[in-house]
Order: structure tokens, then sequence, then C-alpha cells
């Protein structure tokens, strides 16, 4: 150990310590700016601390300031890996994609197993509508991910779907493969229906929805879905039962809770729905 | 073949010496099996499944040399092959190598303990007797053939011996096996290497590092969890009393991290326990180690709750120590003997990052007393998140709580750790991850409430959460406070990068839907609690309340008076209380003039709920106990649903026949299946009866078919239908609680 290690070690303990010291009233970004800048100000070639404040000034829009900070890191030794993806980040806040895609593809190459950075450069390739390779990398941080979470399956089988219809039947396939590991979740549920009514199964939509346990209260929002789906499946008095059932539910509030405007909003689309359909079917067909 | 055959005869002999059984009882410091003795092993490249580490496998046509075994390093004392590109071992190298060694043991309850000394490159398995006893440098999860070492080893650690306390329960009077695989980190690893020992130890206290803790409660089953400083054995035991614990369960193996689930549990009953290894008890079996059990979902009883939020300071700070301290002293002080039956964090659990050592110090190691006994339920807060990460469920934060994904404590399944739900008794609680989850919804968020498919996976769950609840209460709670005027501002879209703002711009509106009662977060350092509000969801200047307060009193019994919601159950747009519970252990201040509050203070605390009957109290407390703020939210009685099918009265077509999906085809108010009244006459008649007689037999499509005469709604106007319609006839049709029932068509449509 060198002979200035300990002073070494004490500045450290101050710059941890100063870090710690209670957060000042009505603390924001600045405030916790400042904190950092005074641990800087006892341990400058932490380039921990400079990544932290690279982060603050990002999220306050400080790009330039959070840049040369985020450099500043690197030559300082921040790992490679990590360093990539601040800078993926750095471009993303600053409204650069493609510079942001390049980043983090490098942080991916850097490391590979990192489910989080995969998640992170699939989120950018999707931002760039390169679907494909970011589904792939949805696929891949799903695989690796310690227990991938809906967001990432949702956010996969998105891609897939906006790949266009031939990835449909793929987007449905992941789909399908989240909810045998997560089960029935609502977003997964939903979003398989959306697409199969994309692909004009409407009865693979109903039966999907079939899987969601039926609300047992405020049924409302539930029954005009089912609407809905059924008035684009070419069944019409189902569907102006289910519309006619939510618009009952509806009317049964108190005038006060039916006058909200969520409320508002869905009786006028029950209401509407039974309109079209209550018009003779010639009308409906023009 | 043939230099396999030579090497297995050569070696047969030096195995059956080393094999053979000592004299008399085992002795500390004894060898069972010794560094340098001889294995057999199979070093094919085979996928030997999991039958070769039983007892009872026939190896006698495996190869057999004395260890160290493996090959490329030259020291080796056996040679095994390394795969197809032997003798380079450059590329195509097996991946797995499997060793066999058995040994005798005359008298296994002379044995304490035992220490497994294992040199492994890359990555290894042990298994004693069948059992896993040891795992170094592999993924946690199922072991196959062509699974990789976690990481490459070189230098000191390819002669490193690892240590591993091994249970001496394990062993049998007679022959024993310890079996091992060793597995490389590449096909293209050059080298390989194992050798191992196992040796009789003196049992070794072992250190006790996280404190059992509860998680994951329901009315019959819990998950006990805590952390030994070194790898051990995993015993709870639990009864009905602390000296009666007869229920014994044994995870086989090893580890640090002992995560045991109950089952069988009775529902509303105190539950001792105790846990350790098999042993040594580590903690447990007297009066303060127990829990109660909640009651059957939907029942309500008593049920108190305390909350803390950005509790984590004592992680980086003694201050914080002292503080959180002193919070959790007022709760102890003010609950006596009355605890509470469950336990919420607001999340910044571990300042400042969320390591795993600030969690041991910012939440392990400050409430031990507490954790043991009531069960936590727990948020993430920005903090959090300097170490975890949410889509992927990983991190100290992840790593530390068991939190129900799948709706085993009720509640629909979220499928994430992130946010969830789970009931307890009559109340239903909402768990959200402010910081690292996808909060997109919908455009027009405060009039497009959850419409289907849109949004993000939470916004969704919690829109379908919401509507499959009946619980008579509903509290919902996540990191980042939609009001407060603290330490962060919500006014202020760029505070926390925004995310106030968007809980309460895309958030609220679906509380507000579904009849939420009290909404929680922490976020800033200070206590901040409102009146009864709803439909706000803008800045605090455009708080009016004339539009936004339904009381603007304090809630208070003993003030103006408790918060009344007209019905115990969900009541949609009825109202919520919105609680900041930052200051558990800091206060930062701020102006703390947000108009919905009702109260704001700078002052170190902790929340009480409870919940009894149709009143929820919630007292702030101080750090000596005392109630600095009580408001009440009294609700009414239950909305009856007579016929028990889901719909309630006042929203049901057919009162007294269940009738879920509320089919009411000629749109009277009256549902098909309690509507025998065709003609709309107001009465059932022979009149109808001719309608029903010429609809007969008719599906949809055919002449004389009408889809209110199909009271069952099966498509087929039959003899079901036939059935209610005598039960019907000569009465009247209903009885319907729906406003326009019996004028057709119903007014409202």
């Amino acid at each position: 150990m060198p002979s200035s290690a300990p002073a070494l070690l004490a500045l450290a303990g101050l710059a941890g310590a100063l870090l710690a010291l209670p957060a000042a009233a009505h603390e924001s970004e600045g405030e916790a700016l400042a904190r950092l800048e005074l641990a800087l100000a006892v341990a400058p070639r932490d380039a921990e601390l400079w990544r932290r404040r690279a982060a603050l000034e990002r999220a306050r829009g400080e790009i330039d300031l959070s840049g040369a900070d985020l450099e500043r890191a690197c030559a300082l030794g921040l790992a490679p890996a990590l360093a990539e993806q601040e800078r993926g980040a750095l471009a993303r806040a600053a409204g650069r994609p493609a510079d942001a895609e390049r980043h983090l593809r490098r942080a991916r190459e850097l490391a590979p197993d990192n489910a989080a950075t995969l998640a992170a450069h699939a989120e950018a390739l999707a931002g760039l509508g390169r679907w494909r390779e970011a589904a792939d990398a949805y696929a891949r941080a799903i695989r690796l991910a310690p227990q991938a979470g809906p967001d990432l399956h949702l956010a996969r089988a998105r891609a897939l779907a906006a790949g266009g219809d031939a990835t449909l039947g793929e987007a449905l396939r992941a789909l399908d493969e989240a909810e045998a590991e997560l089960g029935p979740i609502p977003a997964l549920v939903q979003e398989g229906a959306l697409l199969e009514l994309r692909a004009g199964r409407s009865d693979a939509a109903l039966a999907r929805l079939g899987r969601l346990p039926p609300p047992t209260r405020r049924r409302e929002r539930w029954l005009v879905q089912r609407a809905e789906i059924l008035e684009r499946a070419g069944r019409p008095e189902q569907a102006i039962a289910e519309y006619a059932a939510a618009l009952a539910s509806i009317e049964a509030l108190a005038p006060a809770r039916r006058s909200t405007p969520a409320a508002v909003t869905l009786a006028a689309r029950a209401r509407e729905g039974i309109g079209r359909l209550s018009r003779p079917a010639e009308a409906r067909a023009r | 073949m043939r230099a396999r055959l030579t090497r297995f005869s050569a070696a047969c002999a030096a195995g059956l010496a080393l094999g053979a059984a000592p004299a008399g009882a085992e002795s500390i410091g004894q060898f069972l099996v010794s560094t340098g003795a001889s294995w057999r092993y199979l070093d094919d490249g085979s996928n030997q499944g999991s039958a070769w580490r039983a007892s009872g496998f026939d190896d006698s046509g495996w190869a057999q040399g004395p260890a160290q075994l493996g090959y490329g390093d030259g020291g080796e004392a056996t040679v095994v092959d390394c795969g197809p590109s032997s003798p380079a071992c450059t590329t195509g190298n097996f991946i797995t190598t499997y060793f066999r060694r058995t040994f005798s043991v005359s008298d296994p309850a002379s044995i304490p303990q035992l220490q497994l000394s294992l040199l492994r490159d890359d990555g290894a398995v042990a298994y004693l007797n069948g059992v896993e006893v040891a795992r170094s440098n592999l993924p946690t999860g199922a072991i196959g053939a062509a699974t990789l070492a976690s990481s490459t080893v070189g230098g000191a650690a390819e002669s490193t011996f690892f240590g591993f306390a091994v249970p001496a329960a394990l062993l049998v009077a007679g022959p024993n096996l310890l079996a091992v695989e060793v597995h490389q980190v590449l096909s293209t690893s050059s080298d390989a290497s194992f050798d191992a020992s196992l040796q009789v130890t003196a049992a070794t206290p072992i250190p006790l590092t996280r404190a059992p803790y509860l998680q994951d409660l329901t009315p019959t089953s819990a998950v006990l969890r805590w952390r030994t400083g070194i790898a051990s054995a995993t015993r709870v035991k639990w009864g009905l009393a602390a000296d009666a614990l007869a229920n014994v369960i044994d995870v086989p193996g090893t580890r640090t991290e002992h995560e045991v689930p109950i089952s069988g549990l009775p529902p509303e009953t105190k539950i001792f326990y105790s846990v350790g290894s098999n042993t040594q008890t580590l903690a447990g079996g007297d009066a303060n180690h127990a829990f109660r059990t909640p009651p059957p979902i939907g029942v309500g009883r008593p049920t108190r709750i305390w909350v803390i939020g950005d509790s984590g300071f004592c992680a980086v700070s003694s201050l914080g120590c002292t503080d959180a301290g002193a919070v959790r002293a007022g709760y102890q002080s003010f609950a006596g003997t009355h605890p509470a039956d469950l336990w919420l964090l607001l999340g910044d659990n571990a300042y400042n990052s969320g390591t795993d050592a600030e969690f041991t110090a910012g939440f392990f190691n400050v409430y031990p007393t507490v954790m043991r006994s009531t069960p936590v339920w727990a948020v993430p807060g920005n903090h959090e998140f300097g170490a975890s990460d949410s889509p992927t469920q990983s991190g100290p934060y992840y790593d530390s709580f068991t939190l129900p994904e799948l709706g085993e404590a009720g509640g629909v399944p979220s499928g994430t750790e992130a946010y969830y739900s789970f009931d307890w008794g009559n109340i239903h609680f909402i768990a959200l991850d402010s910081h690292d989850t996808d909060r997109s919804a919908p455009a027009n968020p405060a009039s497009n409430v959850c419409p289907p498919g849109v949004g993000g996976a939470m916004y969704q769950w919690l829109c379908a959460d919401l509507a499959a609840t009946d619980q008579d209460f509903l509290i919902v709670f996540w990191h980042h406070p939609p009001y407060t005027k603290g330490s962060h501002d919500s006014d202020n879209a760029a505070d926390s990068s925004g995310i106030m703002k968007e809980m309460r711009e895309r958030f609220l509106p679906v509380l507000d839907a579904y009849g939420v009662d009290l909404v929680l977060a922490g976020h800033s350092h200070s206590y901040e609690r409102s009146l009864l509000l709803h439909d706000h969801y803008g800045v605090s200047s455009s708080y009016s309340p004339a539009l936004h307060a339904l009381d603007t009193g304090d809630g208070d019994p003993d003030g103006d008076g408790a918060y009344q919601k007209e019905a115990l159950g969900p009541s949609p747009d009825s109202g919520a209380v919105y609680s900041v519970v930052g200051s558990s252990s800091q206060i930062s201040g701020g102006p703390l003039n947000h108009p919905v509050m009702r109260v704001s203070l700078n002052i170190l605390g902790s929340l009480v709920i409870d919940v009894d009957g149709n009143q929820l109290d919630a007292s702030f407390l101080g750090v000596s106990g005392n109630v600095l703020d009580h408001f009440r939210i009294e609700k009414g009685p239950p909305i009856a649903d007579q016929d028990q099918d889901g719909v309630l009265d006042p929203f049901d077509d057919c009162l007294l026949e269940a009738n879920p999906g509320q089919l009411d085809s000629d749109q009277d108010g009256y549902g098909n299946l309690c509507d025998a009244d065709f003609d709309g006459d107001g009465a059932v008649s022979s009149l109808d009866f001719a309608l029903l007689r010429s609809a007969y037999l008719t599906q949809p499509g055919d002449p004389g078919w009408s889809p209110a005469i199909d009271a069952d709604g099966d498509g087929v106007v039959g003899a079901l239908d036939f059935s209610r319609f005598r039960t019907a006839y000569l009465g009247a049709p209903g009885p319907s609680g729906l406003a326009c029932a019996g004028t057709p068509p119903c007014p409202s449509l």
C-alpha cells in the first residue's frame, strides 16, 4: 500500500460522510448536486462521484455539463460498460436517439449478459423503429433477467406487433409465452385481445379476455369492452345487450359519480355503440 | 475404451483400501474423505441427469483415480479426458465431468458437523447422499450437463479450497456417498481441476446476519426469511406454543439466504416459530418470535397497520440511526401490547443507493424486534434504484423481499414484485412502483380511465385489480407523493423527473373511479395529510375547495368530525385522503403549504392505521408515541347483493336471481332471467305464454325467435326457459334494482 494511502482513505471517508449528510430543507436535485460537489471537493478522483453528478445534471436537463462530468468519470476509470450505458442515457436525454442506440450497443457488447443493459438497448432500438432488433434484444433480456416482469414481455410483443402483420403471430406467441410464465396478467391478456382483433379474429380476442376474472364492481368498462369486440365480431344483438348493461350500470350510480368525466365518456361510447347497431344493416355497412 | 478399463482396474484396489470403514465412533478432526483420495469419475461429455447423485447408482463402469483430477494445469494426479480436441483441449471441451466417492461412517450421531473443502475449476455442485450441500461458481436454479460456470477461474483461485459447512444429519451409518459435478465456464476453457475433502468438525456457531423476518403472510401461509454469515442448513420449526414447535421444515442443502415457505397454517391464529439449522437454533422458540395469521379474505377484524417512509437513513448516517430508532421506539411505546398486524414500507428503505450492505444497515439492523413478528410489505423508492432494477427484478431490493406477484395473497396477479396487491381481512392493499416501472397511461387520463389495452402494464393491472376487488377498505401506497410541498414539490414538473406529476395525473383518476380510501407515499421528509379530496389532478393553484374537497374538515372525530363515505366497500368517486409519511428517519422541512393538505408537520414520526368495522382511524405518532394528527374515515353500511351474483342490488337487473351477465334483451330494466313479461304490459300472462309458445325451440335467425324470451341466454328457447316462465306466471316481472325497471325502453337507453 503506498504511503499516501491512509490519507486517501481518510479523504474517501470524509467524502462518504459528506454524501451522507442529512438532506437540506426542500432538497431538490439542486441541493443533491451541492452535496455531491462538497464530496467531490474532498475526493476529486472518485469516478463514481462524477458519474452521479453527471446523472443528476442529466435529470436537470444540463446536457453539456453532464457530458463533461461523465467524460471526467470515464477518464478516472469508470467501468467501460457503465460508461457506455451512461453515454446512451445522456444521448437519449439530449434527443439524439441514434447516438443513444450506438452507445447502448457498445455497452451491450461490453456486458453481453446484463439484462438491464439489453433492455435499455432494446428500448433505444424500438425508439428508432428497428422493431425486429428491438424484439430480439427484449427476448434476450427476458432470458437473462433473474425474473423478467410484464414490462419487458409487453415491450417485446409490442415491438413485434409494430413490425407489421408478418410478425403479428410471433407477437401473440410472445404474449402466450409470457402468460405461461407469469399467468393471465391483465396487460398481456388485453394486448393479446387487441392483436387478435387486428388479425380479424374476434372469437380469439373474446377467448383471451375470458382468461381474466370478471370484475365484481364497476362492471361498465368491462362490459363496454366486450360489447365493442362483439360488435366487431358481427354479433349486434349480444353487443347491444352488453352496451345496455354497461349503461344500466352507469345509470344506477349516484348522480355525482355518474357525471364524472370517466363515466360520461364511457356512457357516450356505449350509447354510440347502440346507436351504430340500431341503424339498419345497409346504413351500418355504409 | 481400453485405456479407461486399465485405469479403472489399477485404481480399484486403492479405492477399496481408502473406502474402508474406520473402526469405532468418528472423532473431531477426522477426515471422512481426504484430499488426494481416489474418486470414480465419468469424463465422456454425457448428460447424466440426476440419477448419478444417488447412493444406489451403479458407477462400476466409471474410471477411477486419485485427486487432483483434471487437465491442462500439469499437476494432476489423474488426467481426465477434456473432449474431442484432447490432448490440446482447445475447443469443444466437455462442459461437465462427474465424480463419486463412497465412504463409511460408523456412528453418525457422534458427528456434530462436517466441513467440505472443495477445489474446483471452474464451478461445482456437491451432493451428500443425494442432497445438494454446496454450490460454487455456478448459477442458482436447476443445473444441467450444459450449464456453464458463472465466471472464469484463474491464478490462485485454481488451487483454492472453498469451505462449506455441511449438516451431519445427512450421514447414515454404513456407506455414504459424496458426489460432485464440475463444470467448465466455456467449451474452450483450457483446464479443469477437482479435489475435495470432508472433515468431521465441532459445531461452529452460525452467525445470524439478518434476523428472521416475515413475508407474504396470508391466512394459511407465510414465508420466513433470515441470513447467516456462513452457508448452513435451513430449518424452521413452528407450532401453537413457544415450547411446542411440533412442525419441522428442513430445506435440503446449505445457503446463507434462507427463505422458507410455510403452508397449512390456521387462520387467525398465533404461530410461534424458531429458525436455524438442523444442529442449531439461531432465533425463536420464545414468546417474541411469533406472528398472527390474518382472518380469511373478506372477513373484517380489528386490524392495526404500521407505516414508515424514507426510513433507511441509518445506512449512511449515525443521526439517521438515532432518528429511525426513535421513530421505532415511539411506535412501540404507542402500540404497547397491541402491535401492528402488518407493516408498510413506503420506499427509500436503504440510503443512498440501496446496496445489500445498506439494506442490512438501514433496515434489517434497525427493526429486528419488529420484523420478527410483523409481516412487512414494501415498495421501492428512488434510493433503491442505485442497485436494483425493476424490469428485470434484480438487485438487493428484489433479493431482500418476497412479495406476492401471482395473487397468492389476494388480488389480481401482477406478474412482478415491483407492484402487487394483497388482501388482509376486509382491506385491499395495492403497492405501486412509482420509480422504475413504466408509468404509461392513456391520453387524457382524467376522462379516459382504464380503456382496454392502453397504457403500461402497471396501469392496466391497476385497473383490473381495482375492478376485481370488493373489499370494505382500499389502501394504495407508493413512494412519490402526488401532492407535497415538503422537501419535494409536486408542482414542479422537473422535481424527481416529473414522477409526482405523472402519478397524480395518470393514476389518481383510476383511484377516484374505483373508490380508493387512503393513499400513502413518502419521498418528502415530512408528514403531510390531506382533507377528503377527489377529482383534483392539477398543480396546487388549480385546487378549488368547492370542486375538489368533499369535506374540508380535519377528519378528527373529536374535531370537525370523521370523513364520511356512503358505503362500506369500494365507493367510486367518494374521495380519498392522501398522506405523505416520509419522516421516519430524517426531516427536511420545505414550505409545507400545499392547499390540499389539512396537516403538514416537519416532525419525525410514523403512521398507525386502525381499521375496525366501518371505521379507519389513522394516527401520526411522534418519537415519544404521542399522537400528532388523527383522522377517521367512516363508511356507511355495505351495499347488499341479495342474489350473490357479484352485481350489487342498486345495479342489478334481477335482484333475486343470479345473472352476472345482466342480459336484458328488451332493455326494460328487468334482466331476461327474471323477465317473463315479454309483451311489456307489466304482468306475466297468457299473452306472454303465447309468445313463448311461438318462440319455443327457436334459435337466432329462426322465425319467431326473440332474444328476450331466451331467459337463460343460451341461444335457444328451450325447456329451461319454459320452466322459468312457469315460476313467473301470473306474477310481475323482476324484481329489479334498476331505476328504470318497468319503463320500456329504459330511459337511460
